[in-house]
């Protein structure tokens, strides 16, 4: 059969196992090493199964997500987050909608400490969300907040999502890194104006709180700035070349696993607890990658990448057409699929070929720019139906609030990442601005 | 998404038969070995930045030694990953239908999922023997790769017998 038929027919293949069940890892090696076995034969594969998966969980670029994950849920242990929200509340809570916009705040704080969003989610629901119903914020408002504030998990880094990207373009994760941080920022400040200017329009949905005096606010800081020390230290001496990414990594997972310990309810049990979720979460992420390496070196067999690339040469595609349809792609994969799977199959399809065009910038920035874009855009995947991850967790918690109330309650923040979105796209300097400003 | 009190989700708990128990609680120690393992990378990581900042000259072979603990650590999490069901799926076609066809389609899935673990564990085995015969060594330490290796095929061995034991209660389930 044609090697070209073979790559195109992959996909539907891929998406009709995924649709069965079949856990995302297993379908990307059951179609990759199919595939390869149609072109090559079997002595390939039969050697490339000897040691593909040492290669894979022994690569040093890649041993920085572990330590991440192990530090995201020490944090959640440490009641860091729960702090945060005191915090933040203590800052906004006299606002209207006030103690939401503090939730999305404390999302974004606990996101510069962990680089997942369910994780985020998890986490801060628990906290924040007893107290919004508590305060009488309406269901929609305080489920859907929570939602979009745990996307701010990945979108500020360290960010599971972009090292993977990072590693897979050959891109500096700390120079990636550094970039993601204003987009970063302007999610936090998005959803907050989407908080305020929703309040505005429903206005029993979100009661105002007395304002609290700066006394109490510097008292109540006494509880996150290490926090924002461990922040700091870690993302800084990544930024600055101090450390390896996996270096600032173990810091990072030292302190927040030192603040645990230090925590009066952490005992051996949460220890057991804390290496759960993280086996679980890191069992599953590696099995993906060591699928998707099976099924991109399948892909890069079948040189469908190269077909794409030559097609658009040929045909002059307009470089930013080209990436706007990608980003719609990924808008209605989103809807479907995990954020994770998705970069790992299309990342090796539609990177060359992004490579190739010309936007007027150099290779680095293009790719740099390429893959905040397409972090922020995968990223509303979770809050999206119907498989919004996000939306599920936190729902789930929320007993008496039905789902179709927490989809109402994203709709605000799902345009202001809309708008996000589009400015990036369109002023890629927003992007670009801090590597300009350090490099 | 299902409900917690959902037949499928009680798959996820410790099951009731020896072998079951058995299974399950190696699965558990092992992750928390390596999740031991991972915590000695951090220490690791930690002589090398004080190694560093003191002596002026890192710890030698830091990176061998941090990517032989990762890659232990990291196969080691993977039976109790399955067993958790921690695999990500997409579930959204098959939301709605019951739990025993739900169960039929997972349990085709756990059987696919221990063959390749299965046939991994089978040529990883000879990957090991491929670096012992070939006396394959870290570039600094000079440590021997097929010492490592041999945990990461044995944690693939143990991820196979937990698919296939998965694959036996699913299909129970889905005959129920």
């Amino acid at each position: 059969m044609d090697k070209y038929i073979l790559g195109i027919l992959a996909f539907p293949i891929l998406f009709s196992l995924l649709a069965f069940r079949v856990p995302i890892g297993l379908a990307m090696l059951l179609v990759g090493c199919t595939g390869t076995i149609l072109i090559t034969g079997w002595l390939p594969i039969m050697s490339l199964a000897k040691t593909s998966a040492w290669h894979l969980f022994s690569n040093y670029s890649l041993s920085v997500i572990p330590l991440f994950l192990l530090m995201g849920n020490f944090a959640s242990k440490a009641g860091m987050s729960e702090a945060l929200f005191k915090f933040a509340g203590a800052c906004l809570g006299h606002k209207k909608g006030g103690v939401a916009m503090a939730a999305v705040g404390a999302c974004a704080g606990f996101g510069a400490i962990c680089g997942s969003s369910l994780a985020t989610a998890a986490t801060m629901g628990k906290v924040a969300l007893p107290e919004l119903r508590r305060l009488g914020y309406s269901g929609a408002l305080s489920t859907g907040a929570l939602a979009a504030g745990g996307t701010l998990g990945i979108l500020i880094p360290p960010s599971v999502i972009l090292i993977i990207y990072s590693i897979l373009t050959e891109q500096n994760i700390a120079k990636m890194f550094l970039c993601a941080f204003i987009p970063g920022l302007l999610a936090a400040i998005g959803y907050i104006v989407a908080i305020s200017l929703y309040v505005r329009l429903n206005q029993d949905s979100g009661p105002i709180k007395d304002r609290v005096p700066w006394k109490e606010r510097m008292y109540l800081f006494k509880n996150i700035w290490h926090i924002i020390l461990i922040f700091v230290v870690m993302i800084g001496g990544i930024y600055l070349g101090f450390f390896t990414p996996t270096e600032g990594a173990a810091i990072g997972a030292a302190g927040t696993g030192i603040i645990a310990i230090t925590n009066k309810s952490f005992n051996i049990k949460s220890f057991i607890e804390v290496i759960e979720s993280t086996a679980v979460t890191t069992g599953m992420i590696f099995f993906v990658l060591l699928g998707a390496e099976f099924f991109n070196s399948f892909i890069a067999l079948t040189q469908l990448p190269n077909l794409l690339t030559e097609f658009s040469k040929e045909n002059n595609l307009e470089p930013l057409i080209v990436v706007a349809c990608i980003m719609i792609l990924y808008l209605f994969l989103g809807c479907l699929m995990d954020s994770l799977a998705m970069i790992l199959l299309t990342i090796p399809v539609f990177f060359p070929l992004v490579m190739s065009l010309d936007f007027g910038f150099s290779p680095e920035e293009t790719a740099i720019w390429f893959g905040i874009l397409t972090l922020v855009v995968v990223e509303v995947g979770l809050i999206t139906p119907p498989v919004g991850l996000n939306v599920f967790i936190i729902n789930k918690m929320a007993k008496d609030v039905p789902i179709i109330d927490t989809f109402k309650g994203v709709i605000p923040f799902l345009l202001s990442d809309i708008i996000r979105i589009i400015l990036l796209f369109s002023f890629p300097s927003i992007t670009l601005i801090m590597l300009w400003a350090f490099y | 998404m299902s409900s917690s009190t959902n037949p499928i989700d009680e798959l996820t708990e410790r099951p009731n038969d020896k072998f079951g128990r058995f299974l399950y609680d190696l699965a558990y120690i092992l992750a928390i070995l390596g999740g031991i393992i991972l915590v000695i990378v951090i220490l690791i990581n930690f002589v090398s930045i004080l190694s560093r900042i003191i002596f002026l000259n890192p710890l030698v072979g830091d990176f061998e030694l941090v990517e032989i603990g990762s890659a232990i650590a990291i196969s080691s999490f993977l039976p109790l990953c399955h067993l958790k069901k921690g695999n990500v799926i997409v579930d959204f076609i098959t939301a709605k239908l019951n739990f025993k066809k739900i169960a039929f389609l997972d349990c085709v899935s756990s059987v696919f999922y221990g063959l390749i673990a299965l046939f991994f564990t089978w040529r990883m085995f000879f990957g090991a023997k491929d670096m012992y015969n070939y006396q394959e060594e870290t570039m600094l330490l000079q440590f021997p790769i097929w010492i490592p290796f041999l945990p990461v095929t044995f944690s693939f061995g143990l991820l196979s017998i937990c698919c296939l034991y998965t694959f036996y209660r699913e299909l129970v389930l889905s005959r129920s």
